[in-house]
């Protein structure tokens, strides 16, 4: 059988560390059966914090990368179709998008940190102190700010194409048949798009869901979102009878993912009626 | 069924609504690429025209300039006199129908019909009324629910054509709607749309490159080349009586005859033929001569000899060659094929039709036509034929 | 149709006129979002004492014998991950294409299992692998390659995926199979010239995602290019910036020069959607 090198590559780098994690999650420290590690990471507020910290921040930088996106893709699809500026766009995109973790955090450091061109800028121009400014960085919120960086770049790339695939013909037949830009965008281009937009959304949500390096160049101590909290499963000493709590939390990202998958999955499907 | 037969058997245009539609002196350019270059004609109200022309005529920019999707750089656009240039697309009043992608994917049928009247404000229920209503017109009253992506090109061509109607426009605007479809189709739906604009009266342009279509569908047919209008008349007129080298060339076919003008008439295939306003009218002419304007008669001092045969029916083509060495197309009906074969001696003479006289190629005594049919002409091509 | 394709933006020019105003509106801002770290990161990395200029990071680059070797992991790396991908995905996503259609839908939806069990949980797992492979070929980092293939499965398995579609290889292989041809020769050398594009996009994806991976290997504790530059930058940030812009030069147009190649042969929505893997997205 021609296929069974890739399947039996896939099962043995891919199959077998998932089955690890998986079963790992309802075993005890001794091996046996157990739904105690589930109930940990459930009883927990750290842990449940972190769960809500990585759907915050995923929901919140998708919505702002999909938003501010989705404007980009528009701006750079009204331009020639094969000239040069959109060609460097989705290279750009191309290129940013894969922007790793490590490399965006220092991006953003030169920025917004300590030494950051803005945060000097606004000292020299507003007299707002370095210091205090330019730790934010290291926040929350300053993950969002981040992460959105490779967000806009990411929805570009998944974008573009849907609105590629609006025929000037339609807009031509709205304003012949006495509609403006208003009526166009609510009733042709917009429904026309939504699918691909909501698709959208849910792409860079799991994006972002499952970073891992941006996350971990920034913030060196706490965990606010659950990559950072497997980190310490992986680093740092692990308090007795809890080393497989770790996994319990990684199958608990695999679920999230997975149930955000199938919603796309299901869109794709019956997102649109009337889809050829 | 012609237009002629059709027009008489109609309502009287007068009858018909629709407005009277000016162009004046449009022009408009790409750079260097004038794709018009001063266009002028008058449409009357309830009149269906069609602007014929190869690939970069100009008769899309036309188009697209009445509809108000583009700007002349120059020249007006008048509907009842009234100069509409400066009028924004969505506020003229005219029905366009595409060559492709005319629907709105995301609506159906009713809906996409029903577009305009809710661009107009018109209530819920009046809207499907009137969109129902006009489905079943175009033949489509049960696909009502159907989402284009359901439908056939030419129903979706059908729908696109209603939508138009929906509003009532003051012109109907016509892109090469059939361009798209299959030809079995394209037949059907031709008819189709002459019908419905007869019986709507909407003054109508119609774009399109294939001659067959443009004479079947039109009241006059407007030929276009480079921008300019070649000529403007019924389409019997257009092709019995070519203003121009390029209108008798494009509309059917054509021969290029050697010949000799002097005063009104012109000495060619040993036959004397009236001139056509705006023939040459002295001294040695390049003729333009239609296939079936040649007599053929077996006679064995003739000026010509058989050299192919395709019958075709109801008609016969032939190639002859004639004495000075000319491949001329001649098209006979089949009857008086009958006595002739491959390499028979035939005279060859004019019937009794105008024809139009053109300025002689340098040194060149006019040229042989080819194209279909058999492999003996070698010599370049003159006979032409509308793009298809 | 280049009548239409010309007149993209429909309506006259006092239309226009506000369209174009908000498309630039909307380039010069989010522009602006993703241009300033960039510049940012010149300045940061070029700046002397005394708010002179100087390319004193960027020489110093040489300088740290670790960041210098880690580059050259990455890039061995890399090439590992791409050649084991190609040997991997090519053969057997041809064979199915060709003769096993049914397994496509299940080819493909492992190929984008990848993006529903991210790095950071397959790390959890990928202990006892491992452990196998330092066994088996030692404690070198370059065992990693095993595992970013199935990293950039999703990636390439769209661009190659995009190729194969564009191109009748049905029809191609029967003609060169009917000709003689062996099976192995149709796919040297029919198959794959016909998918270059495809097989050049799936390639630059998966160096990008190599050269820019840090989970996997930062907590199994290798020392990628990405790794060692953070614990560079952890003393010297400016050294670890210049080499980040740096590597983000090299991408775009490593990119830009692999995009405009493709775009010369095909239509332009084609190039990009072997560069958006995720666009359109699993066929479940």
């Amino acid at each position: 059988m021609g296929v069974a090198p890739f399947f039996g590559f896939v099962a043995i780098f891919l199959f077998w560390p998932t089955i690890i994690v998986v079963a790992g999650a309802f075993q005890s420290s001794t091996g046996q059966l157990t739904l105690g590690n589930i109930t940990t990471v459930l009883g927990s507020s750290t842990y449940l914090e972190a769960f809500w910290g990585s759907i915050r921040l995923s929901a919140e930088t998708a919505l702002a990368g999909g938003v501010l996106g989705a404007l980009l893709a528009w701006a750079v699809a009204e331009g020639a179709a094969d000239g040069v500026f959109r060609r460097q766009v989705v290279a750009m995109s191309g290129v940013l998008a894969q922007f790793g973790g490590v490399m965006l955090a220092f991006a953003f450091l030169a920025t917004f940190g300590y030494s950051g061109v803005v945060t000097l800028a606004l000292q020299r121009v507003a007299g707002v102190d370095p210091i205090s400014s330019g730790g934010w960085i290291y926040s929350f919120t300053g993950l969002a700010v981040v992460y959105t960086f490779f967000q806009i770049p990411l929805m570009v790339l998944i974008f573009l194409p849907a609105i590629d695939g609006l025929q000037v013909q339609w807009r031509e037949a709205s304003d012949n048949l006495g509609g403006g830009s208003w009526a166009y965008w609510r009733h042709v281009a917009g429904p026309i798009l939504l699918p691909s937009f909501v698709g959208g959304l849910l792409l860079l949500f799991v994006s972002a869901f499952s970073a891992y390096a941006t996350a971990a160049a920034l913030i060196s101590q706490g965990s606010p979102i659950v990559p950072l909290q497997i980190r310490t499963f992986l680093t740092s000493e692990v308090v007795l009878g809890q080393a497989n709590v770790g996994k319990a939390l990684a199958l608990g990202m695999v679920v999230v993912v997975a149930v955000v998958m199938s919603l796309y999955a299901w869109l794709q499907r019956k997102g649109a009626k009337w889809r050829v | 069924m012609t237009s002629e037969m059709e027009r008489t058997g109609g309502p009287d245009r007068s009858t018909r609504s629709g407005v009277a539609l000016q162009l004046v002196e449009l022009r408009r350019s790409w750079g260097a690429v004038h794709a018009l270059d001063g266009l002028s004609l008058d449409i009357a109200a309830g009149e269906l025209v069609a602007f014929l022309g190869p690939s970069g005529c100009g008769k899309t920019t036309a188009l697209r300039i009445i509809a108000g999707l583009d700007e002349a750089d120059s020249g007006e656009v008048l509907v009842e006199g009234e100069d509409i240039s400066r009028v924004r697309a969505s506020r003229r009043g005219m029905g366009m129908v595409h060559q492709a992608y005319s629907l709105f994917p995301n609506m159906t049928a009713r809906d996409n019909v029903a577009f305009g009247l809710l661009m107009r404000k018109v209530g819920k229920v009046e809207r499907r009324r009137r969109a129902n209503d006009l489905l079943e017109l175009v033949g489509l009253g049960q696909y009502a629910n159907r989402y284009p992506s359901q439908m056939s090109g030419g129903q979706q061509q059908r729908v696109a054509l209603a939508r138009a109607l929906a509003i009532e426009p003051r012109v109907l605007l016509l892109d090469e709607p059939l361009s798209a479809l299959d030809a079995k189709v394209r037949g059907e739906l031709r008819d189709e749309i002459r019908r419905i604009q007869l019986e709507v009266g909407t003054t109508t342009v119609f774009v399109t490159h294939d001659q067959e279509e443009a004479f079947a569908l039109a009241d006059r047919v407007a030929v276009m080349n480079l921008g300019l209008l070649e000529q403007v008349a019924p389409p019997t007129e257009i092709y019995q009586r070519p203003r121009t080298a390029f209108v008798a060339e494009f509309v059917g076919l054509t021969n290029r005859l050697p010949g000799v003008a002097r005063g009104g008439t012109v000495d060619v295939l040993d036959s004397q033929a009236p001139l056509l306003d705006g023939s040459v009218e002295s001294g040695d002419v390049t003729v333009l001569v239609r296939p079936e304007s040649i007599r053929v008669t077996p006679s064995p001092d003739g000026n010509a000899t058989v050299a192919a045969m395709s019958f075709r029916g109801a008609i016969c083509l032939l190639r002859i060659r004639l004495t000075a060495g000319n491949i001329v197309l001649v098209q006979v009906p089949s009857a008086e094929s009958a006595e002739l074969s491959l390499g028979t001696a035939v005279r060859a003479t004019m019937r009794a039709v105008s024809v139009l006289a053109v300025p002689a190629a340098n040194g060149q005594e006019g040229r042989s036509p080819s194209g279909e049919g058999a492999a003996e002409g070698q010599d370049s091509s003159s006979a032409t034929r509308s793009a298809s | 149709m280049a009548r239409l394709a010309k007149a993209r933006t429909s309506g006259g020019s006092r239309r226009t006129g506000t369209r174009t105003l908000v498309r630039w509106l909307v380039l010069t801002v989010i522009g602006a979002y993703l241009l300033v770290p960039l510049l940012s990161m010149l300045d940061f990395s070029t700046r002397g004492a005394g708010g002179s200029r100087t390319l004193e990071a960027w020489t110093a680059i040489g300088s740290y014998p670790e960041l210098l070797s880690a580059i050259a992991v990455s890039l061995e790396l890399a090439v590992l991950t791409v050649v084991g991908m190609l040997c991997l995905l090519v053969p057997t996503m041809v064979w199915v294409h060709l003769r096993l259609p049914g397994v496509r839908r299940t080819m493909e939806f492992v190929c984008l299992l990848p993006l529903t069990i991210p790095a950071i949980v397959l790390v959890v797992g990928l202990s006892p692998v491992f452990a196998w492979l330092t066994y088996f070929f030692g404690d070198t980092p370059l065992v990693l390659a095993f595992v970013f293939v199935v990293l950039v499965l999703p990636y390439a398995y769209r661009a190659i995926d995009a190729g194969l579609r564009a191109v009748d290889i049905e029809t191609l292989s029967e003609a060169a199979l009917g000709l003689g041809a062996s099976w192995w020769g149709t796919l040297f050398r029919i198959v794959i010239p016909s998918i270059r594009g495809a097989l050049l996009s799936a390639a630059v994806l998966s160096i990008a995602l190599v050269m820019g991976e840090y989970t996997i290997a930062s907590l199994l504790n290798y020392n990628t290019l990405q790794v060692v530059l953070y614990q560079v930058g952890l003393r010297n940030a400016a050294v670890s910036v210049a080499v980040s812009l740096a590597a983000l030069i090299f991408g775009f147009v490593l990119l830009f020069v692999v995009s405009s190649a493709g775009s010369r042969r095909r239509g332009a929505a084609r190039e990009e959607t072997t560069l958006a893997p995720l666009e359109g997205g699993l066929p479940l």
